[in-house]
């Protein structure tokens, strides 16, 4: 199953957006435009479904609040929608609708009311909120039936495939000085603080099968990398431990505070790529990452989603030339954020981008340029 | 060594190993403006070190007139070594049948162009050979059905490998004109390079 669209209304930055999205696709703007904003509109979705510390209070609360959430250039209009259609296979029919919408009370406590529930299946309304229960118990509005085990039982399957969705934005400070840090942690642990737990959590088999596929690939990627390991220490604590060729034959194994920043991001990046087969949501993959290594990422995507028995969906923020020069990327497949004074808008690539395009120009080429802020040429000059 | 993308790297790289040569800087910013715009320093570089610089004839109508574009009035070193491969690079690929057989399989034999330098666009005859080859192959090469783009994104890695592991300079040398002239002058670089070198 893949989202193949995505409308929001007063979401973070954008006042309304609704654009079209394929199994690959590719958010480009510049800073600030929204490219996080918009791939936590899918977190967002996840968060409302989890029936276990999760649900739409929760969900909203977690990103501070409706005023935090609400976009600044809502006007009259107070209500936050987030709306998705899915289908199960790229190009097939449309087989659900999503539609969730918000706002605040409005009085005394302020809770976050649900304006508007629907699921659609197959163009059948399964569900339309607020409906008459809702109107006998006005708090019914305050959670969504999605996040119920009860009321959920005709869309289950959408709300597990929401629930499945996956974001990691490896910080590998974090991971590093995870101890002197202390424990504070997110839920989901969206910065990979308890990434090595979750390798830990992993059944061996599974676990040993995933790391020789990024020992392999790791051995391409980073000069001298010989051999990948998962131990636990005296504590039972989990590591990784990396053997580099270079060192003398019995220097040791360097455990994962001692791996390069590179080699954390692109070690969490293929992890993510090998561990289940719903939503991933990819934060700007070029980070810390040699261009020669970005460049090879629209292939590594594709090769993952190949190898899974169903196709899965990747969304990814960036802004690296390294990484659109490829001239295979599908141009469907990119969806341009453009910020204005009323918010940022998107939108999918024009006539002329789309013949530059076919015509074997890059992504990096015909539209990555139109993302650069028009005054940052006298950005050097500013101080 | 400077060349204007991906692929004509990894033909060049080969070409130069058959010589013996062993590139040390490999210049390559996509496309071909980037060699254009930089002619000036390529001369200059080339009073110091050897280049040898690979492009595209494209749809320039014949390679002296390519070079004098690029170069107009500027004297290049003997050491400058410009080649053109007559359209493009995939004519240098598509020359050597026997590796491209084993590519895409034998069923293209009969297929595969005779003299690929009179091919127009000759990485379109690649690209709808590939669409008929086995489907590992063809889904790294050939875009999907409907995409906006004129490839796949395996195109350059899929070939950069074919390129490195089963093509053949010397089969294909026999095929294509301006690859069999590009290695006489390479081997010429070749035999003048080591006789510099100490022995």
């Amino acid at each position: 199953m893949l989202i193949t669209r995505v409308h929001l209304k007063n979401w973070r930055n954008f006042r309304a957006i609704d654009v079209p999205l394929r199994d690959t696709t590719y958010f480009l703007g510049p800073n600030a435009s929204g490219k996080s904003n918009l791939l936590d509109a899918f977190r967002f979705l996840r968060d409302v479904s989890k029936s276990k510390g999760g649900g739409l209070q929760t969900a909203v609360a977690d990103r501070g609040g409706i005023t935090k959430l609400r976009c600044l250039h809502a006007r009259r209009d107070p209500e936050v929608l987030v709306e998705v259609e899915l289908s199960d296979a790229l190009d097939a029919a449309q087989s659900w609708r999503y539609v969730l919408g918000f706002k605040p009370e409005g009085k005394g406590a302020q809770r976050i009311l649900l304006s508007r529930e629907e699921v659609w299946h197959r163009k059948r309304c399964l569900l339309q909120r607020p409906n008459e229960r809702d109107s006998v118990d006005p708090i019914q509005l305050t959670q969504t039936y999605l996040e119920q085990i009860q009321a959920n039982s005709d869309f289950r399957e959408l709300a597990d495939f929401f629930g499945r969705t996956t974001y990691l934005h490896l910080v590998p400070q974090l991971l590093k000085y995870a101890d002197k840090l202390g424990g504070q942690r997110l839920e989901d642990d969206p910065f990979g603080q308890g990434f090595l737990e979750q390798i830990a959590r992993t059944p061996e088999k599974t676990r040993n099968a995933r790391l020789r596929k990024i020992e392999a690939a790791l051995k391409l990627a980073v000069p001298q990398f010989k051999e990948l390991t998962f131990d636990r220490d005296e504590l039972g604590h989990p590591h990784l431990k990396a053997l580099y060729s270079h060192h003398r034959p019995n220097a040791g194994w360097q455990s994962e505070e001692h791996f390069s920043d590179g080699t954390l991001r692109l070690l969490g990046f293929l992890w993510s790529l090998l561990s289940g087969d719903s939503l991933l949501l990819l934060e700007e993959p070029e980070i810390s990452l040699n261009d020669a290594i970005v460049k090879e990422i629209p292939l590594i995507l594709r090769r993952a989603q190949q190898s899974k028995k169903s196709r899965r969906q990747i969304l990814i923020s960036t802004h690296s030339e390294a990484l659109l020069s490829n001239p295979g990327i599908d141009g469907r497949g990119v969806v341009v954020l453009v910020p204005g004074p009323e918010g940022t808008s998107a939108r999918t690539i024009s006539a002329e981008e789309t013949s530059a395009l076919t015509a074997g120009l890059s992504v990096a080429e015909a539209i990555l340029p139109k993302t650069r802020p028009t005054t940052v040429e006298q950005l050097g000059l500013a101080l | 060594m400077a060349t204007e993308d991906a692929l004509s790297e990894a033909i060049g790289k080969r070409l130069l190993t058959s010589h013996q040569l062993h590139p040390d800087l490999l210049l390559r910013r996509n496309g071909v403006g980037y060699l254009r715009s930089r002619a000036q320093s390529w001369c200059e570089l080339a009073q110091v070190q050897p280049l040898v610089m690979f492009a595209d004839l494209d749809r320039t109508t014949c390679a002296p007139r390519l070079i004098e574009e690029w170069f107009g009035a500027r004297t290049r070193p003997g050491n400058l070594v410009v080649r053109v491969a007559v359209r493009e690079i995939e004519s240098w690929v598509l020359a050597d049948h026997d590796g491209v057989g084993q590519l895409f399989g034998r069923w293209c034999l009969s297929r595969l162009p005779l003299d690929p330098d009179r091919l127009q666009d000759p990485k379109e005859h690649l690209l709808q050979l590939a669409k008929r080859a086995p489907r590992a192959i063809r889904d790294d090469i050939v875009a999907s059905l409907g995409s906006v783009s004129r490839q796949a994104v395996g195109y350059n890695a899929r070939l950069g490998q074919f390129v490195a592991n089963l093509w053949s300079p010397e089969r294909a040398s026999v095929r294509s004109d301006s690859l069999r002239r590009a290695n006489v002058r390479l081997k010429e670089l070749a035999v003048r390079l080591s006789a510099l070198e100490p022995s």
